[in-house]
């Protein structure tokens, strides 16, 4: 699969059909998993490395939605090719690093399976908003098939075994990307962070575990993976994330109280200038589009959140700079960028 | 008392968590604190807190001996990265996971799925028998029984709960065989 393929074909998580969209971009899962007796990847020596790519690969082959996948290794990979798959979450900050691995995408990038990241596999399901339940009934098949035949690394008493102790039982991450400019906006952030750690569950930036937050974006996830059923978990993630869109629309009727105006002035005016600016930077793009997201969540404004969301992918960095001619330019990089919004915004508006 | 994430300086702040109502205790400098701010300790993640729940200068002669013999990986320096060397680790280490696991998750048990069986015909890796040396059965529970006794001692009366449900279930298992 080439660069233009993925561009065109934005990851179907990312299409707004699920519920809660304009809040909740996505859910995710993950499940750390090992295969029995091999060095965990950062001490195997390469070559075993090497081993295990073909091993997954056979096994993927054996899974529904993973039957016709596109594989990608890490080591033919350069750091363009890695900060795109990161763009586009297939792979993680972590595996970007790694020298032997490989991802294996699955049809509309709705699953993956990161070979030899901190763990031999790990194998991530994604759907469009607030649906972690039904991201559990997909991903608990694909990890079935799987297993009949990959020896993983198991012991009935802590459960599936992962480097590090973290992870440790059943391996699971499950998060959603959440959108809570209300609760940013009147500071309220460090009361949820609070209040979410004593539940056992953690806040994080757009790309997981030590990035930043961009846009108003969070990742809500779990903590715990030990002692919990995976059901129990998934439904711990869901009850708290719908406790947290709770407050982020209390937050939000709150300031239409306050200064609907205002507020009314910046989302049209974010409108306005992802239309018609010539010149972008992803930060601005990120920050204006968390504006119409909002302006959409209190029907303010008309643009499909499919639109949106495909957009937060599109303007990143890599993203950008294959499309690029001059590649040392740092202005024409926000020239293209500037195009590619204008098309994306002018596409949306007309399939409302 | 050093802080936990730097080890240099003189720990003064002093953060609890509570995960299933478990406590654990974080230990920092004020500068380790600030730069993460208190109220963003869960972005930091616990493996590099791992250090602090097993301080290096309180492993034992006994455990510095500890080594997984399927990949050589020594406790110490388990305890140093926070990492598993194989899935072997978890028997070499077994005796000294608990605590870890229960300040991390608050729990020592796993309860989740399990892997189907393997399908006939799919290539099974050589066989399963435990590389490491372990302690025998007998061995283990007179260890157990010694930890109960300290527990009940420092009336830690839940740790000391779960070694005495643990000791009834390896007597049970030794009778079975």
């Amino acid at each position: 699969m080439t660069f233009k393929t993925f561009i065109e074909n934005p990851a179907a998580w990312l299409d707004g059909s699920g519920p809660l969209p304009e809040i909740v971009i996505s859910s995710r899962i993950r499940l750390a998993r090992n295969i029995a007796r091999m060095p965990f990847t950062c001490w195997a020596k390469d070559e075993y490395l090497r081993e295990i790519i073909p091993q997954v690969k056979v096994a993927a082959k054996n899974s529904p939605f993973l039957l016709n996948f596109t594989s990608i290794d890490m080591e033919n990979a350069d750091s363009l090719l890695r900060q795109f798959l990161v763009e586009r979450h297939l792979i993680s900050l972590e595996h970007a690093k790694g020298k032997v691995g490989a991802v294996i995408i699955g049809d509309k990038e709705l699953v993956n399976v990161m070979v030899n990241e901190e763990d031999h596999l790990r194998i991530q399901a994604f759907s469009s908003g607030l649906q972690l339940s039904s991201t559990w009934n997909i991903i608990n098949q694909i990890d079935d098939k799987i297993s009949e035949k990959l020896e993983y690394a198991f012991s009935p008493e802590w459960g599936y075994l992962t480097a590090c102790p973290t992870n440790v039982g059943t391996g699971m991450r499950a998060s959603v990307m959440i959108h809570l400019p209300a609760l940013n906006i009147t500071k309220q952030m460090d009361k949820i962070l609070h209040a979410v750690s004593h539940l056992g569950l953690a806040i994080r930036g757009l790309h997981g575990e030590g990035s930043e937050s961009s846009g108003n974006l969070f990742q809500i996830s779990n903590q715990v993976t030990l002692g919990r059923q995976e059901e129990e978990i998934v439904d711990n993630v869901e009850k708290i994330t719908q406790k947290i869109i709770h407050e982020e629309q209390a937050a939000r009727e709150q300031i239409l109280k306050q200064s609907r105006t205002q507020l009314e002035d910046q989302v049209f005016r974010a409108m306005a200038v992802l239309c018609a600016a010539k010149l972008i930077s992803s930060q601005e793009v990120m920050d204006l589009l968390s504006a119409v997201r909002l302006g959409v969540g209190l029907n303010m404004i008309n643009i499909p959140v499919r639109t949106l969301n495909e957009l937060l992918i599109a303007v990143q960095p890599a993203h950008i700079q294959i499309l690029v001619q001059d590649q040392q330019s740092a202005m024409e990089r926000d020239v293209v960028r500037a195009r590619v919004v204008q098309k994306k915004m002018m596409e949306g508006m007309k399939n409302v | 008392m050093r802080c936990e994430m730097c080890k240099k300086n003189e720990a003064t702040v002093f953060f609890q968590q509570i995960i299933n109502d478990k406590q654990t205790e974080f230990h920092l400098c004020e500068e380790c604190a600030h730069e993460k701010g208190v109220l963003m300790m869960s972005q930091i993640s616990i493996a590099n807190l791992l250090g602090g729940l097993v301080e290096p200068g309180k492993i034992s002669s006994q455990e510095v001996e500890l080594r997984c013999k399927n990949c050589g990986l020594s406790y110490p320096s388990f305890c140093e990265r926070g990492k598993f060397g194989c899935s072997e680790c978890y028997q070499a280490f077994s005796q000294k996971l608990s605590t870890i696991f229960r300040k991390i998750h608050g729990s020592t048990q796993h309860t989740g799925k399990q892997p189907v069986k393997l399908s006939a015909g799919s290539p099974k890796p050589e066989q399963k028998e435990p590389k490491a040396v372990l302690p025998s059965r007998g061995e283990e529970i007179t260890k157990l029984r010694q930890e109960l006794q300290a527990a009940i001692k420092t009336e830690e009366f839940e740790r000391a709960a779960e070694l005495r449900d643990k000791i009834k279930a390896m007597e049970q298992g030794d009778g079975k065989e």
